[in-house]
């Protein structure tokens, strides 16, 4: 490489970093001197450590926590060589659900799921969709929330009664920029206002256009349900909380509120399913609080339609944060499973309706 | 939380006593450092949680062979990266989705939210490393241990970790370039009267499809 030849990023993070010959790192300060464009990739070094130092911490999910102080204790008891009675609470966490712990939660490999999700859009549309088209389905947008929010009875716990705790929805309905402002204000709305059934219909779509998420008939107490999910650790037994089926009651816990209270699961696609789990939906809210250190409000499992990105009509979790900035607007972020795996589509920022 | 009247070395040698609380109290102080390591040198919460659990569930039935030559820190950190990079291995493919060239389009956010998009930024374009990287990075300029201490955590000579971090940045610098404040505002201010809400901003961005 001669003097005169543009410095590689390669190149330059090793004289950052401290790596280069004598000599060349010599060649390579006097290249710098004289080229600009050089001096800008340097700089691009600079600026990566800086953003990585940026990093802030991150906590361990309590039910990771959990999950781990409980195969502790199994080891424990496995072996004979550690104590045969750990006791969890001596770490401060959560005594999970044993059902969870023992399940190990994989998520299905993204190709499967999507290839699934495929085929179950299409029992869907035949299930529900013998009045509509299926466009018009996947167009139902916001109303199909307030819709079914008359009819199913939803567990509802006001996520300012512990901050720790989000609601999360299965609503399945369809997500979209230009229509996200309305669309959050509802899920909102529904995640906060317990008994609600006066929910505004807020977007342009009659109800005729519903999803499946409210409609599916002779559930009692399923349909588009919501749970609350506890996304803290030690807090999490304090709240006070309507449990949707007679799980376990453990005193200390709130993870026993596992989706298997028969809910219909049709409508929603596979790739989706997982996030019904509290451990993956938490999982799933955590690797975003490791970058903005906040709880969701509401989360929602849902589709995601954006145009100008190529999306149409993807299976999306929907996670509404508080904006840190501003107390008018929420941080939506718009996530493509496998959650923490996969892409964040989008991080949009929307006003609070009034 | 933390007891800090009683030393990490001490605690794992109650433990190895049989002490039944000490290893949780062990695993209580440092789980979220373990974690952050795992997390951000996998890239996924569920590989995550499986790395920690493996490296804790070993380093539970291993703390005998502890030698005391390091830092119990150190040997924790060694055995979750270690349990990391065994998993990254045994995932043939490594998920190497690169970010979006079109930052208009995932940035709608002025400054507000830049923190917090270049944290997101940098966590998504570390999957994109190869682990070994990852972790020398994570660990060095996330965590912030030495150089030294790196070598004595992945048990390879500085001059490796050194190395491992040059090339994890160049790649990183890549892929976060388009962060650079300049130039997303470039991108983004392409029309001037943008507004100060960023939803109307998604709006202007998104108008002319009528969806």
């Amino acid at each position: 490489m001669s003097g005169d030849t543009h410095l590689t990023l390669d190149e330059l993070a090793e004289l950052d970093e401290g790596l280069l010959a004598p000599e060349r790192e010599l060649e390579v300060r006097n290249h710098l001197d004289g080229c600009a464009p050089c001096r800008a990739q340097a700089d691009a070094i600079a600026a990566t450590r800086g953003a990585l130092a940026g990093v802030g911490p991150a906590e361990m999910p309590g039910e990771v926590a959990a999950r781990i102080d409980q195969a502790l204790a199994d080891a424990a008891g496995a072996t004979g060589t550690g104590p045969a009675a750990f006791d969890p609470s001596a770490a401060g966490t959560v005594v999970p659900d044993l059902t969870e712990v023992r399940n190990p939660r994989r998520l299905p490999s993204a190709p499967t799921a999507a290839a699934a999700s495929i085929a179950v859009l299409a029992v869907v549309a035949i299930v529900i969709g013998v009045h509509h088209k299926s466009s018009d389905t996947t167009n139902a947008g916001t109303s199909a929330a307030a819709g079914s929010t008359a009819e199913s009875p939803l567990v509802l716990v006001p996520p300012s009664s512990d901050s720790s705790t989000f609601d999360v929805q299965s609503s399945n309905r369809l997500y979209s920029p230009t229509t996200l402002g309305q669309s959050v204000g509802a899920l909102v709305r529904q995640g906060t206002q317990t008994g609600l059934n006066t929910a505004p219909e807020p977007a342009a779509n009659p109800t005729e256009g519903v999803t499946s998420a409210g409609r599916r008939s002779g559930s009692p107490g399923s349909g588009g349900g919501t749970r609350s999910y506890s996304a803290g650790s030690t807090a999490a037994g304090t709240a006070p909380r309507h449990k949707p089926e007679g799980g376990k009651q453990d005193t200390t816990s709130t993870n026993a509120a596992a989706p298997t209270d028969g809910t219909p699961l049709q409508a929603l696609p596979p790739a989706l399913q997982p996030y019904r789990s509290p451990n993956v939906i938490r999982a799933c809210a955590a690797f975003i609080t490791t970058t903005n250190g906040a709880t969701p409000i509401v989360a929602d499992l849902a589709r995601w339609t954006d145009p100008a990105a190529g999306k149409h009509n993807i299976p999306a979790v929907i996670m509404v944060f508080p904006d840190a900035h501003s107390a008018s607007k929420y941080d939506v972020y718009v996530v493509e499973p496998p959650c923490g795996n996969g892409d964040l589509l989008e991080l949009l920022v929307v006003d609070k309706p009034r | 939380m933390s007891e800090d009247q009683v030393g990490d070395s001490e605690l794992l040698a109650r433990h190895v006593d049989g002490d039944p609380d000490a290893f949780g109290e062990l695993v209580a102080r440092h789980r979220n450092r373990l974690w952050a390591v795992a997390l951000r040198t996998l890239g996924n919460p569920e590989d995550a949680a499986d790395a920690v659990q493996d490296a804790l569930v070993s380093a539970y039935r291993g703390a005998a062979g502890f030698r005391g030559g390091s830092a119990v820190t150190t040997w924790l950190h060694r055995i979750v990266v270690n349990a990391c990079l065994d998993l990254a291995r045994r995932r043939a493919v490594r998920p190497t989705e690169p970010l979006r060239d079109e930052p208009a389009h995932t940035v709608t956010a002025p400054d507000v939210i830049a923190g917090r998009e270049t944290s997101l930024a940098v966590t998504s374009a570390l999957r994109t490393l190869p682990a070994e990287q990852a972790a020398a990075v994570v660990l060095v300029d996330i965590e912030g241990f030495s150089v030294a201490e790196v070598a004595e955590i992945l048990e390879v000579p500085t001059g490796t970790v050194k190395s491992r971090c040059a090339r994890a940045r160049a790649r990183l610098a890549v892929q976060l370039r388009d962060l650079d404040p300049g130039r997303a505002q470039d991108s983004t201010g392409g029309g001037g009267n943008s507004p100060p809400a960023q939803r109307v901003q998604s709006e202007t961005t998104y108008g002319e499809d009528g969806t």
